[in-house]
């Protein structure tokens, strides 16, 4: 028996060695050796090296499966990750969610109130507008008690700039109320169900809540800040929605795959029914400088929208959601060209990307910033565009977590 | 390279299996032993392959000189060895205590003494070690020594045991360098070997580290009394299965190349004296103190109580700082320097061996082990302070037992129960009380669960999980 298992042990070796063998050619090509001397070149070669071997991993999907089947079968509910801020928690309702521990907001609150500050002196409108978070900071549902500390400190956050007389929405109060009941220009969700506002298998909220909260900023902005908006892009009647049954969405998902969780979901896209409007989709990196090869122009579909990401919709992948702008910018710009005059800047994170692209149907230009990604100054970045009028800070409870609250926040 | 990487266990395993056992003669399996072993050390940092460079080299020269002089001139052979014993330490020194050295100078002195920061070359007390044995082993003439530069430099820096030991004294493999003999049947208990080591690391250190993690990641002010104690057994047991599952790996990984390294851990956690507690627990460095400093210096055959007492401390002290350049660890040694003493001069092994009192006694063993754990894991000596203060619901803290602790508990439960049975050898006294002859059936139910264990481990590699290593930076 003991040589049997021997053979096994080692035929197993030899095959997983045999099928990396086998796709050397593949796996263990174009290495960047560019521009690096002798020992960066070995320590790049190594640390490539062994990134492709695991990214390569003959059935990974299988085995992450497998995992994830056994962590259910031990009752585990939290998964956890090499990375703690993307350790997954499933919620008593199934899905899957992070967490994070309630934190210090205090450089949050001081920062945003400067950045207030400097926007009134510069004749700019500023609103921070927090975002829901999949954690319901009514009924906490993470699993044994573990405490909710993102809304915590969103709270204390937003208590701060109450005090300091910063302009804010806290949408998580109004993303549970049921929307449509007052205004039929709303996509119709049922909110009572919290956590239907949320992809089971991913954080970010569904684009049909965001959609929502894309209408109620409009709303508010035009209403607060006399901005004049068409009403053709504020009402659900206007769009196209489709939905994807039983998508791979999440990012959380495709951690842990599908023997741990139920975890499909049904993806809606929503786009304008009729755009005669040219848009033009502008990236830029981290340093401000334009990828021109990145530069898309054309009706608003084929500019702002990234219908790639909905290829093999049911297959395991990340980044669905990235739809809408195609990626996380660091700072995109986005012209429409029938809108005159009034320019907007979103600083956002992934959530915010759906209300950031649909903005655009009524600004001329949206400026869109990820502080996380963008180096250079917010602050000049609005001296160098005066006409910039209004800023909004697009935030969920979870930019209150240790790997980036200090980028979020550094208004600098 | 870390053993639990797929790097290892994919590519770097079956590429040295295939090219050992193609390969024809023990010098040309020596030589692409020798060879592997250099890329994998290298491959956690190229550059540090020059240091293991040169100290084979060095400790080669040394052997050799040592091995030729120690008949004719004792003392000229005596002097070598004490210059190998500087270079050794001097070089350990400076990769590993000079940074502490020079600011504990600045924070007595009130100097302001500059020096770069520099990294600690991986396993360097082990292959340093190992080194020091060499030489002093051809001295004793306890192993020839070797003509061969090669044959040195796979002593030292043989993959197995070359980051994290166990600690193998050169008269345990002088032998077995040229003359050993591989079979399947040594094969197949090194796969066994490696395989229970590399489900001990995976399944019970790397899980049970993310509770030891979150609690010393705390401020004693946020920390419950009962998520302090949940978060020190939970270092308790990812320190021991952690050691314990890389040794077993590299024990394992020996044997598949026909070497024979001795055992280096024997359930530690069962010990009912702090004595017992250390002839258990890494016990390739505790025979290596035991033979090159502790009877050296006169062990316990000594005239008088304080030469004994002496002699204890400079082996405490030594095993403490051996761990690090920390007085966490200094500390550490020191703690168990005071408690063998007085275990050492009031009999404490000898006395009051009845059940009840046996109890009393492993109670006290686990309680100062415990304890020395925080103390090993803190950063500080004001945090392990602090830590244990909160363990005894002294200062301010959060409470008795809060959600934190509720919910590790209940998170990880199930590993907790699992690190306590295999705390003991509760398998081996089970299979006495229940079979009295192994079968095929028993052996069959072993191997598959040995199947399923490495299927479940290997699932946690692939995916990426937490996978720290403790005594990879000793």
């Amino acid at each position: 028996m003991r040589k049997i298992f021997t053979a096994l042990f080692v035929g197993f070796l030899m095959i997983n060695f045999g099928v990396y063998a086998y796709n050397s050619f593949h796996i263990f090509g174009n290495y960047d050796f560019k521009g690096k001397g002798y020992l960066e070149k070995t320590r790049y070669f190594i640390a490539e090296t062994d990134r492709r071997i695991t990214d390569q991993t003959p059935l990974k999907d299988n085995y992450v499966s497998l995992n994830g089947l056994f962590q259910r079968c031990i009752g585990k509910d939290i998964i956890e990750d090499t990375d703690p801020t993307y350790t997954i928690y499933k919620l008593t309702n199934g899905q899957l969610s992070f967490a994070y521990d309630e934190m210090d907001v205090s450089t949050a609150i001081k920062n945003t109130t400067d950045f207030n500050d400097f926007c009134k002196e510069n004749g700019v409108d500023f609103l921070f507008f927090m975002e829901p978070y999949k954690v319901n900071k009514y009924n906490n549902e993470l699993p044994s008690g573990y405490a909710d500390g993102a809304n915590k400190s969103g709270d204390a956050f937003l208590s701060g700039l109450d005090k300091s007389g910063v302009n804010f929405v806290d949408y998580r109060e109004i993303a549970k109320e049921n929307l449509t009941l007052h205004d039929e220009r709303y996509y119709k969700q049922d909110s009572t169900q919290y956590g239907s506002l949320f992809f089971n298998g991913d954080h970010h909220w569904k684009e049909e809540t965001a959609f929502n909260a894309y209408i109620y900023l409009m709303d508010y902005l035009k209403n607060k800040d006399g901005l004049e908006l068409s009403s053709d892009y504020t009402d659900i009647k206007n769009f196209d929605t489709t939905t994807y049954k039983d998508s791979f969405i999440g990012s959380q998902y495709s951690r842990i795959n599908g023997l741990y969780a139920d975890a499909l979901d049904d993806f809606t896209v929503i786009k304008p029914l009729k755009t005669e409007n040219t848009f033009t989709h502008e990236i830029y990196n981290g340093k401000g400088k334009l990828r021109e090869d990145k530069v898309r122009t054309g009706d608003f579909e084929n500019s702002v929208l990234y219908s790639e990401n909905l290829k093999d919709i049911k297959t395991a992948r990340r980044g669905r959601d990235n739809y809408y702008l195609g990626h996380n910018p660091a700072l995109d710009v986005i012209t429409n060209d029938s809108v005159p005059d009034n320019e907007i800047l979103i600083i956002e994170d992934s959530f915010a990307r759906p209300i950031s692209a649909l903005s655009s149907l009524n600004f001329h230009k949206v400026h869109i910033m990820d502080l996380r990604h963008y180096q250079k100054s917010v602050k000049d970045y609005l001296k160098e565009n005066p006409q910039i009028k209004t800023v909004v800070v697009c935030y969920p409870p979870t930019c209150f977590k240790e790997s980036t609250y200090k980028k979020q926040f550094d208004f600098k | 390279m870390l053993f639990t990487s797929t790097t290892f266990l994919f590519v770097f395993l079956p590429v040295t299996l295939l090219l050992y056992y193609l390969l024809p003669g023990k010098k040309t399996k020596n030589i692409i032993l020798l060879i592997l072993s250099l890329i994998f050390y290298a491959w956690g940092e190229p550059l540090f392959v020059f240091v293991m460079l040169l100290s084979i080299i060095m400790n080669w020269l040394f052997g050799y000189l040592v091995g030729k002089t120690k008949e004719t001139n004792r003392s000229h052979a005596k002097l070598i060895v004490g210059i190998s014993v500087f270079f050794n330490l001097i070089i350990i020194f400076i990769f590993k205590y000079l940074n502490f050295t020079v600011d504990n100078l600045n924070a007595v002195l009130g100097t302001d003494i500059a020096i770069r920061k520099i990294a600690l070359p991986i396993g360097i007390s082990f292959f340093t070690f190992q080194a020091l044995s060499y030489v002093i082993d051809v001295y004793r003439g306890h192993g020839a020594a070797q003509k061969n530069p090669l044959n040195v430099g796979l002593y030292i820096s043989f993959f197995p045991q070359l980051i994290a030991g166990p600690i193998v004294r050169y008269e345990t493999v002088a032998e077995q360098i040229n003359n050993r003999e591989e079979s399947l049947d040594k094969f197949s208990e090194g796969v066994s070997y490696f395989i229970r080591g590399f489900c001990r690391k995976i399944l019970l250190a790397n899980n049970i580290a993310l509770v030891a993690d979150r609690a010393f990641g705390l401020q004693s002010t946020d920390m419950s009394v009962g998520f302090a104690w949940l978060g020190a057994l939970a270092y308790t047991f990812q320190i021991y299965f952690d050691f314990h599952g890389y040794s077993e790996m590299a024990i394992g990984l020996g044997k598949m190349f026909g070497f024979d390294f001795l055992p280096n851990f024997n359930y530690p956690y069962i010990s009912t004296s702090v004595s017992e507690f250390w002839r258990r627990w890494h016990m390739s460095l505790g025979t290596w103190f035991r033979d090159y400093v502790y009877f050296p210096l006169g062990g316990s055959r000594v005239k008088n109580k304080g030469r004994l007492i002496f002699n204890l401390f400079v082996v405490w002290a030594l095993t403490g700082v051996w761990h690090g350049a920390n007085w966490t660890f200094i500390c550490w040694g020191l703690m168990y320097f005071v408690l063998l003493t007085i275990e050492k001069l009031i009999g404490f092994e000898k006395k009051a061996n009845q059940w009840f009192f046996k109890i009393f006694k492993y109670v006290y063993t686990a309680l100062f082990v415990v304890l020395g754990w925080v103390i090993f894991r803190s950063d500080s000596i004001g945090q392990a302070y602090r830590y244990i203060k909160v363990m005894f619901g002294i200062g301010k803290h959060a409470g008795t037992f809060d959600y934190l602790a509720n919910f590790y508990l209940l998170e990880y439960g199930v590993y907790f129960l699992l690190c306590m049975i295999c705390s003991v050898p509760v398998a081996a006294l089970m299979q006495k009380a229940l079979i009295q002859k192994e079968s095929r059936v028993t052996d069959a139910i072993k191997y598959v669960f040995y199947a399923i264990c490495f299927i479940i481990s290997i699932t946690f590699v692939v995916k990426g999980a937490y996978n720290p290593f403790i005594y990879f930076n000793f």
